[in-house]
């Protein structure tokens, strides 16, 4: 499925909620997210895509296409994304190299590390289409 | 008037600036000056420490001056001696530690430009970019005037290495004491007594910023400790109840469990920094580990304010722009800030996001305390670090000398006192785990020593065992036995596809080769045996070598390494 699609967003409320690693890393934890993935048009991503979701109690709740008011953002280009997700970089040095921009109170999402490091690796698992000449690092899933 | 000698003209200098050790290894041209130790330094007070390499002696001297506070001494031959010493030079140089580095030279006649002889090199270029001052020493009549700028240009501004290219023919002419300029002279003659400090009209507009800010912290780097501030920084810290963060180097400003003190480069203290609306940078430049000061670590310019004190005013605005620079002592400066500070506002009473930070350091220390708790064979690197840690009192003096041990000893090693903490945070030098043991030791005989060192790192001075038994000094070197050069190994597992290349070992007994060199050695295994084998490594009243065996598979990866590897490879992107 096509990354940031509605049946992937859908699938990663499903696999999130499903996994009990990251429920316990995320118990407690109620926020929202916005993630801009931006639009890379000499590499074949032609326009910027936008989704957000909520954690209640670190459930993902909902999950949505477009913008909307929330507790963070998190943007960086389309390819920063695909690396963070095929693992050639983790979500900390995306964020520690400034790659992935963040807005929101910093402490919490410091104190969420774990938890986001976990994240990723349960969106490691599904099978990914990536836009572009991305498509070679498509991911196979589990 | 006496005739004197030039080297005895050179001792009798450094014995009024107090210096108790000079480390090196002899050669020819350096007998004048080792002579005149033997026949007159010893009975005041100073002593030449012979070491089986020059690079250590340069560490060695670089320890004592980070212990100590006061500029410390090596001494190399030509040619090849003082080409030896460039490693420590450079190491003190980055760290900005106040050093004297004596080179002898051939004869004048034969030098500047050499023509031939054995060992001939030009030193002065050799040492330039790695201290701030160097000087020929070609007449008899110049020595004193040149020892005793080198050691007022070492400790004025920032403090740094300065190098002296000493004359052989210089050294061994004679004169008559009442033919010279300059004269040996107590410090007092030749340099100031008390240091600059930044203008009072700026000190009171940053006591104004302080106050006023809803969210202030200082950030105190290795100035604080060149400067002997922390009691200064502690009470402004505690006056306005601000927190502390450090740079990595700086650690022991402020005893790590101090509730205002979040651990440099932990998730408390970087949350700290983002968050704070006015940034108090104190005798420290906002480098790579402190990710350039820069966001998202530190705040966007424009919604945090950055006043900064610094002794040099090149330093100031070096990574990122300020909104008040102070130039002048930190000690001094800090001094007159407090008051300034005071006469604005009564002690300000703990800020609610202080707790917020301290818990959010308390969840990021956890889980390093739970694998610390691993009883797993072989040895998880933080159970070992936790146990030496828990072993030795808070005022000992800790040196850490390696890649990932450098990383790993960071999570549970704390530090508690100002001074006692020894790492080559600029230079990330390794090897200096050793030397810098045995000039600390040299420096507080009173205090406990130890070392922490990766076994690369280790084995690029371990010759300086013997340097340590002879002298019959006593401290523990931990060796965290991974077998590989964990932190590259580590890079290439995760941006190579794990095509390793030069980075395993073959399995070496340390502990046997501590033995061997008349020092106490023990291979550990066992985690249950790493706190009975530093009992038995401190009662042999020796310098002791623990050869600890890692897991070397959970040392490769600290949990943060990815957050320093974005710092150090930022723009490296590989082509995969």
């Amino acid at each position: 499925m096509k990354l940031a699609s509605p049946e992937y967003m859908e699938e990663v409320r499903k696999r999130s909620n499903a996994d009990p690693q990251y429920l316990e890393l995320a118990k407690g934890h109620n926020a929202s997210y916005t993630l801009v993935l931006e639009a890379e048009p000499e590499k074949g991503v032609a326009e910027t895509i936008v989704v957000g979701f909520d954690n209640v109690d670190g459930k993902i709740n909902e999950v949505w296409f477009g913008e909307r008011p929330t507790d963070f953002t998190l943007s960086a280009p389309y390819g920063v994304w695909v690396d963070i997700l095929r693992g050639k970089m983790g979500p900390t040095k995306a964020i520690a190299s400034r790659k992935l921009r963040t807005q929101g109170p910093f402490l919490q999402l410091l104190q969420g590390a774990n938890r986001i490091i976990r994240w990723v690796e349960v969106l490691r698992t599904i099978p990914t289409e990536f836009e572009g000449e991305y498509a070679k690092y498509n991911l196979p899933g589990e | 008037m006496a005739e004197l000698m030039g080297a005895d003209l050179l001792v009798q200098c450094l014995i009024q600036e107090k210096v108790r050790y000079v480390f090196g290894i002899p050669g020819g041209q350096l007998c004048p000056i080792l002579d005149a130790i033997r026949r007159f330094g010893h009975e005041a007070g100073l002593d030449f420490v012979m070491t089986r390499h020059e690079q250590a002696a340069a560490h060695m001297a670089d320890a004592y001056a980070r212990v100590t506070g006061e500029p410390g001494v090596c001494m190399g031959t030509i040619g090849p001696g003082a080409v030896d010493l460039v490693p420590g030079v450079y190491t003190a140089w980055a760290d900005s530690i106040p050093m004297i580095v004596l080179t002898a030279q051939n004869q004048t006649w034969k030098s500047y430009p050499e023509r031939g002889s054995m060992q001939s090199l030009d030193q002065i270029d050799l040492f330039a970019p790695i201290t701030k001052w160097q000087a020929r020493v070609a007449h008899w009549q110049r020595i004193p005037e040149l020892v005793q700028r080198a050691f007022r240009v070492a400790l004025s501004g920032r403090p740094r290495p300065v190098h002296l290219d000493l004359h052989v023919d210089v050294l061994v002419a004679t004169g008559d004491e009442s033919s010279l300029t300059y004269r040996p002279l107590p410090p007092e003659n030749y340099r100031p007594v008390r240091p600059p400090v930044a203008d009072p009209e700026l000190i009171e507009q940053a006591a104004h910023m302080l106050v006023e800010a809803e969210r202030p912290l200082i950030h105190p780097g290795g100035g604080v400790l060149r400067s002997g501030a922390w009691e200064e920084v502690r009470e402004l810290a505690e006056y306005l109840s601000a927190p502390v963060t450090t740079s990595p180097g700086a650690c022991g400003v402020l005893p790590e469990d101090h509730p205002l003190c979040l651990i440099a480069g932990g998730y408390g203290a970087l949350g700290a920094q983002a968050m704070a609306d006015v940034v108090l940078l104190i005798g420290g430049r906002l480098g790579d580990t402190d990710f350039w000061g820069q966001p998202p670590f530190w705040g966007e310019p424009d919604q945090q304010k950055l006043i900064q004190i610094d002794i040099e005013p090149e330093n100031v605005a070096l990574n990122r722009p300020v909104d008040l620079a102070l130039v002048g002592d930190a000690k001094a400066t800090l001094r007159l800030l407090i008051e300034a500070v005071k006469r604005r506002t009564p002690p300000i009473p703990e800020r609610p996001e202080m707790e917020e930070y301290r818990s959010v350091q308390e969840g990021w220390l956890a889980q390093f305390e739970a694998q610390a708790a691993s009883d797993q064979k072989p040895i998880h690197p933080l159970r070992l670090i936790r146990d030496v840690r828990a072993f030795f009192p808070r005022d000992a003096i800790t040196i850490v000398d390696g890649g990932n041990t450098a990383v790993w000893a960071h999570y549970l090693n704390r530090i508690y006192a100002p001074r006692t903490f020894l790492w080559a945070s600029d230079s990330g030098h390794l090897g200096t785990g050793l030397p810098y043991a045995i000039g600390a030791k040299l420096a507080r005989p009173d205090r406990m020593v130890y070392a922490i060192c990766g076994d690369g790192a280790f084995a690029l001075n371990m010759q300086e065992l013997e340097t340590a038994a002879r002298l019959g000094l006593s401290f523990v070197v931990i060796i965290v036995n991974d077998r590989q050069w964990g932190m590259i190994k580590a890079q290439q597992m995760s941006a190579y596809d794990a095509r390793y290349i030069g980075v395993d070992f073959k399995d070496v007994r340390y502990d046997q080769v501590a033995r061997a060199m008349g020092c106490w050695g023990e291979r550990v295994e066992d985690p249950s045996q790493i706190t009975p084998a530093l009992e038995r490594a401190v009662a042999s009243g020796k310098p002791a070598v623990l050869d600890v065996v890692v897991d070397a598979w959970a040392h490769l990866t600290p949990p943060d390494l990815e957050n320093l590897d974005a710092v150090w490879m930022e723009g490296c992107d590989l082509p995969w």
